[in-house]
């Protein structure tokens, strides 16, 4: 069992080159993200996702699809022609969830939605499935996108420029156990989920594309921010 | 050497007219037999008898190739004299193999094969039936005729070791120059081999030889010495073997590697053996064999604690064994130690921390006779053992994986879903008798029982085992064997589960023909059925005994060995399946290989020795994955998964080249060789593997090639 653990690592020259998980320059959802992340009885939060697209920039998408995973909820899905929104039943019906499921009194209750989005060109019969818990209970909201540096100087502006073919740190603090991934569609990232990852753009790699940060907090709470980058 | 004790008398001499027979009672032919003292020697006939002239009372010192000397005692109707230890068969000669498909082979045979880069184990991918893969499959086991790796066992001098690889290098534990013989039993194996229900391989380490030297021997990624010779009369064996991997891997790893290792990987083993003769009837063995492999490594530059992995293992076992001979009778009395510990650290959260000492004491007594009420050549045996094992275990992991469970592209670093902290006392005992003996001059039978007892798990099993021997002609024996086995569920985590005993039965039939000096051919077909295995139920995930599987397969043997020719041919067939749960369709085994073809060939010329390689093999089942669920707050995909292994890799096939040179240097005498795996470069699939959404598969290739060098100093 545990041989299976570092296999993987030491024969890394004997596997096909795959897209890596901090690739922005691969379909797929990046994030989801509801607004807020946690909701008062009766309440309502909005759903969205941070898209990543093979050749292109990343985009902010609503799901095509939704629905709620776990049955006997009394909270409700809605489309309102533009976005999905989840609302929160009233405080009774809440209460009967609760006690349903055996948590406090107090205790958020979490509903899990199934989401579909149209990503790539061949997704438009089989998108993507996400999953996404909102808490329903005491409300909470996603966190802001705190400052983040580059070579460990604060960024200055809306984008960032890294020197070519030099490892390049990018750095966020964030508070204990919150969750931090770095993504690119130029050059090679490294320690892409944590705090503190490097990038570096080689001559061979495409030199311009998009950098984007995901941090999750402890809530469910998501933000993200996405850079234009480019190698000098 | 044999010192005889007996005194011969000028004034009577006897006729002395006797038989040589080896431990399982077969008879020797060739071996030459002599009187103490005297200069007169006469060779054993076809039927393994003799006729000398000797004093009564005089001492009789037999010796043969491939065995240790034996000792009889000159009188009218003399006792059987029985060869033991030091046990060399030839490949091509005398005697039959233990069981149908089984293969001995010595350490001068085994150098002698291309592609095994002089590796103990992987020599074993030359035989019929093991699942020939360029990664270890289990650190602890070897996957033959369709079965688990845990489902055989492995031992070194009839002792189980607790792992045969090193963790890097993928290198045996134990250095083909320590080595004497290797005995591979892919099924059908006798009552004193227990615990298993697929195959044995038995490693017999190297005796210290008359003649004292040493020699060092510096290989790809590791440097050896052994010392061996004989002082005082104690006959001894030494060997070292250090890693030089971590002197060489950050040279070679890719520089795209997010590594920092704080413990460059690096192994020891060490061997030790001491044979003395504390009278003509007694012989003491002291023997220790044990290894240590360590590897801490960061996979990210700056050393975040939550990418840490540490893995290290370390054991040594030690054996002191004693042998009576006298006559028909031989008694053999083991008490072996083992100390193992074992290390793992992956990231904050996961670890598992072993220790688990053991000790083992093993008792047995073999009897042959010529004739007793109307059984001819006669072989009885009987024996006992019991190991106790106390595990102290600390695990925080998630819950393994097991045979027929797909595994995922990613793992949750914060999963510690089994964890346990205590101690887990084990005791497994058995008995065994087993009778061999001739009823006409063709038909040899064997039959046996052995009764295994595993304490932890409450198991009792009582395994009948048997075989029949026919001698069509001089030159064709047929063979069928059948048995019944077991093994204890104490393979890794089993032990924290309330899990019983895995349990199979065999049948085997093979026929083995020998059609001149130097060359054998052997076919068997064998069906084996599993029950109360090990398996994991995909709708609820609970783990229990309610797996079935059946194998079935046919094998094919060919050496020739004939001047400075050496040939080696082996093919096989199997198919193996499973059913995990009750009422569920069979699928295929995780390891199901259904062709496997071995062609060698080496060619002695001079000082030095050329040989070639041809492997053919289908590749391993697999299961496809049709799609995947992105849980955004863990952001991890969890696959949803087809049939289990609906898919399969495609064949893989390649040549491997050898060369060996002989020549002195100094006064030294040196031997190098040079060993190339894969020589066109054939870098065929042997698995696939999914990204991160399991939206691209890839392939996980051969090794492109891989030459193996060494240079070896005797003095």
């Amino acid at each position: 069992m545990r041989a299976a653990y570092l296999l993987p690592l030491l024969l890394a020259a004997c596997i096909d080159p795959i897209d890596q998980q901090w690739q922005l320059d691969h379909d797929h959802v990046v994030v989801a993200r509801a607004t807020p992340p946690q909701i008062r009885p009766g309440d309502m939060t909005n759903l969205d996702a941070l898209v990543a697209h093979a050749g292109g920039p990343t985009t902010v998408e609503s799901p095509v699809d939704a629905s709620v995973a776990q049955t006997g909820y009394a909270a409700q899905l809605v489309h309102d022609g533009v976005q999905w929104k989840v609302i929160a039943p009233d405080a009774t019906t809440l209460a009967a969830a609760r006690g349903g499921m055996g948590l406090a009194a107090d205790a958020p209750v979490p509903v899990d939605v199934m989401m579909s989005f149209a990503v790539g060109t061949n997704r438009a019969l089989d998108p993507v499935k996400v999953k996404k818990t909102v808490w329903l209970g005491e409300p909470a909201v996603n966190p802001d996108m705190p400052a983040i540096t580059v070579a460990d100087v604060p960024l200055a502006g809306d984008s960032i420029v890294v020197p070519k073919d030099k490892d390049v740190y990018l750095a966020v603090e964030v508070p204990t156990g919150w969750h931090v991934n770095w993504l690119t569609s130029a050059g090679q990232l490294w320690q892409d989920d944590e705090p503190r990852s490097f990038i570096h753009i080689a001559p061979k790699d495409r030199q311009q594309g998009e950098v984007a940060c995901v941090i999750r907090d402890t809530n469910g709470g998501v933000v993200w921010n996405v850079w234009p980058i480019a190698a000098q | 050497m044999f010192v005889g004790a007996g005194v011969a008398s000028a004034q009577s001499v006897l006729h002395v007219h006797g038989r040589v027979v080896d431990g399982h009672g077969t008879v020797v032919r060739g071996a030459v037999v002599s009187v103490e003292g005297s200069t007169a020697t006469v060779k054993t006939d076809a039927k393994g008898e003799y006729t000398i002239d000797a004093a009564p009372g005089a001492s009789l010192l037999v010796l043969a190739d491939g065995f240790g000397a034996g000792l009889g005692t000159a009188a009218d109707k003399p006792d059987d004299i029985v060869l033991l230890a030091e046990e060399k068969i030839e490949i091509h000669g005398d005697p039959p193999p233990a069981t149908a498909g089984a293969v001995h082979l010595d350490r001068e045979t085994a150098e002698r094969l291309p592609g095994t880069g002089n590796d103990v184990m992987r020599t074993l991918t030359a035989m019929p039936g093991v699942v020939d893969y360029p990664l270890p499959l289990g650190s602890s086991g070897v996957v033959m005729r369709g079965s688990s790796p845990q489902d055989s066992k492995v031992l070194v001098d009839d002792f189980e070791v607790p792992r045969l690889y090193h963790d890097v290098g993928f290198r045996s534990i134990i250095p083909m120059e320590s080595i004497d013989s290797l005995e591979y039993i892919p099924g059908g194996f006798d009552v004193s081999y227990g615990r298993a229900t697929s195959g044995v391989v038995n490693v017999t380490t190297r005796a210290g030889g008359d003649a004292t030297h040493e020699q060092a021997e510096l290989g790809a990624g590791e440097v050896s010495a052994l010392a061996q010779g004989t002082e005082h009369g104690i006959r001894y064996m030494a060997s070292v073997r250090r890693s030089t991997l971590d002197l060489i891997l950050p040279y070679v790893l890719p520089s795209g590697l997010d590594l920092s290792m704080t413990t460059i990987p690096r192994y020891y083993d060490e061997q030790v053996r001491l044979d003395y003769a504390l009278s003509s009837k007694w012989t003491l063995r002291v023997s220790s064999i044990g290894s240590d492999d360590a590897l801490a490594v960061y996979v990210s530059r700056d050393r975040n604690p939550d990418k840490r992995y540490l893995d290290a293992t370390k054991f040594v076992r030690g054996t002191a064994a004693a042998t009576y001979h006298d006559g028909g009778w031989t008694a053999k009395f083991a008490l072996s130690a083992m100390a193992l510990e074992a290390r793992f650290e992956q990231g904050v959260y996961q670890h598992l921390v072993q220790s688990s000492p053991s000790v083992t004491g093993r008792a047995e007594v073999l009897h042959t006779a010529k004739d007793v009420a109307g059984f001819a050549d006669l072989s009885w045996r009987a024996g006992a053992e019991m190991v106790a094992t106390q595990h102290s275990l600390d695990v925080a992991m998630p819950q393994p994986s097991v045979e027929g469970q797909p595994p995922r592209a990613t793992q949750d670093p914060t999963d510690t879903s089994l964890t346990y902290m205590g101690t887990i006392p084990s005791l497994n005992s058995a008995a065994w008798t087993s009778a061999t003996a001739s009823i006409d001059e063709r038909v040899r039978l064997t039959g046996g029982l052995r009764v295994d007892h595993y304490e932890r798990s409450k198991d009792f099993a009582v395994q009948p085992r048997g075989e029949l021997q026919i001698t069509l002609t001089p030159k064709i024996i047929a063979r069928v064997s059948a048995g019944a086995y077991t093994r204890p569920p104490e393979y890794e985590m089993e032990l924290l589960a309330p899990l019983h005993g895995e349990r199979s039965r065999q049948v085997i039939a093979g026929l083995q023909l020998d059609p001149a000096e130097g060359v054998r051919i052997q076919g068997s077909l064998y069906y084996t059925d599993r029950d109360r295995l090990i398996a994991r139920d995909m709708m609820t995930g609970t783990v229990g005994n309610t797996g079935r599987g059946t194998t079935y397969g046919a094998e094919i043997i060919g050496t020739y060995k004939r001047g400075p020719w050496f040939g080696w041919l082996t093919y096989s067939y199997s198919h193996s399946t499973r059913i995990d749960v009750p009422g569920m369709e069979p699928r295929l085994f995780d390891y199901d290989v259904p062709h496997s073809l071995n062609v060698a060939a080496s060619y002695r010329l001079g000082h030095y020795q050329f040989g070639a390689r041809f492997r053919l093999q289908s590749g391993l089942p697999a299961t496809p994955v049709d799609g995947a669920i992105f849980d955004s707050d863990a952001n991890t995909y969890y696959p949803t998964f087809g049939p289990v292994n609906s898919v399969r890799a495609p064949i893989h096939h390649q040549l491997d080249l050898r060369i060996d040179r002989d020549f002195t240097l100094g006064g030294m005498k040196m031997t190098q060789f040079l060993d190339v795996q894969n020589v066109y470069m054939n870098e065929s699939a042997i698995s696939y593997f999914y990204g991160f959404d399991y939206t691209q598969r890839a392939a996980f290739h051969q090794l492109p090639i891989l030459p193996t060098v060494g240079l070896r100093g005797e003095f």
